[in-house]
């Protein structure tokens, strides 16, 4: 889990990006977590920096049925 | 402007130090690109990762790169013509001394 940031709040506006064999890393993942069906999500959530700022951000992650959610990222600021 | 904003603010490239938390996104010793963004907070900077897309990381865990323009010209030279994600130093140093290709990652 990254310690760049700490997400304080639900993921809101989930959305899945890519699915499958859109996804670059497909072959990487499954290698790493197995599971299946893997997607590529974005949403929204509240973040505590390190410096104690909160700010709401995009963030994006990987996702498959019996992995969960994986190699979450800090896409961008939205507020 | 001190050199952390430098760093976030200007376009070029910087070395890894460490990948804590992201190590299948960053890898140490490797060079990325900055993508200027004015919008990060101080701690942040904005490269392109090992996923060929850019996101926001802890400027900390990067030192930025000098080079010449000659020879950021012909880096940039170099990764226009491959699609390059991120580039070890031992291979930056090669491309630069004309003694290799860079590899294509797609």
């Amino acid at each position: 889990m990254p310690k760049h940031f700490k997400i304080i709040s639900e993921k809101t506006n989930r959305q899945v990006m890519r699915s499958g064999r859109g996804i670059d890393q497909l072959k990487e993942l499954k290698a790493q977590y197995g599971g299946k069906n893997w997607r590529k999500c974005k949403g929204e959530a509240d973040i505590e920096l390190s410096s104690g700022k909160i700010r709401r951000a995009e963030l994006h992650w990987y996702e498959a049925h019996g992995v969960g959610e994986r190699r979450l990222k800090f896409k961008k600021y939205l507020d | 402007m001190n050199s952390a904003t430098q760093t976030r603010t200007r376009s070029g490239f910087v070395v890894c130090l460490t990948n804590e938390g992201y190590e299948f996104d960053l890898k140490p010793n490797t060079i990325y690109e900055i993508i200027p963004d004015d919008s990060l907070e101080p701690e942040d900077i904005r490269v392109i990762d090992e996923s060929g897309e850019d996101y926001i990381y802890p400027n900390d865990y990067f030192v930025r790169v000098k080079m010449s323009r000659r020879n950021t010209a012909r880096f940039m030279t170099v990764l226009a013509r491959h699609v390059l994600t991120g580039v070890s130093l031992s291979e930056l140093m090669r491309i630069l001394k004309g003694k290799t290709r860079a590899k294509s990652k797609m």
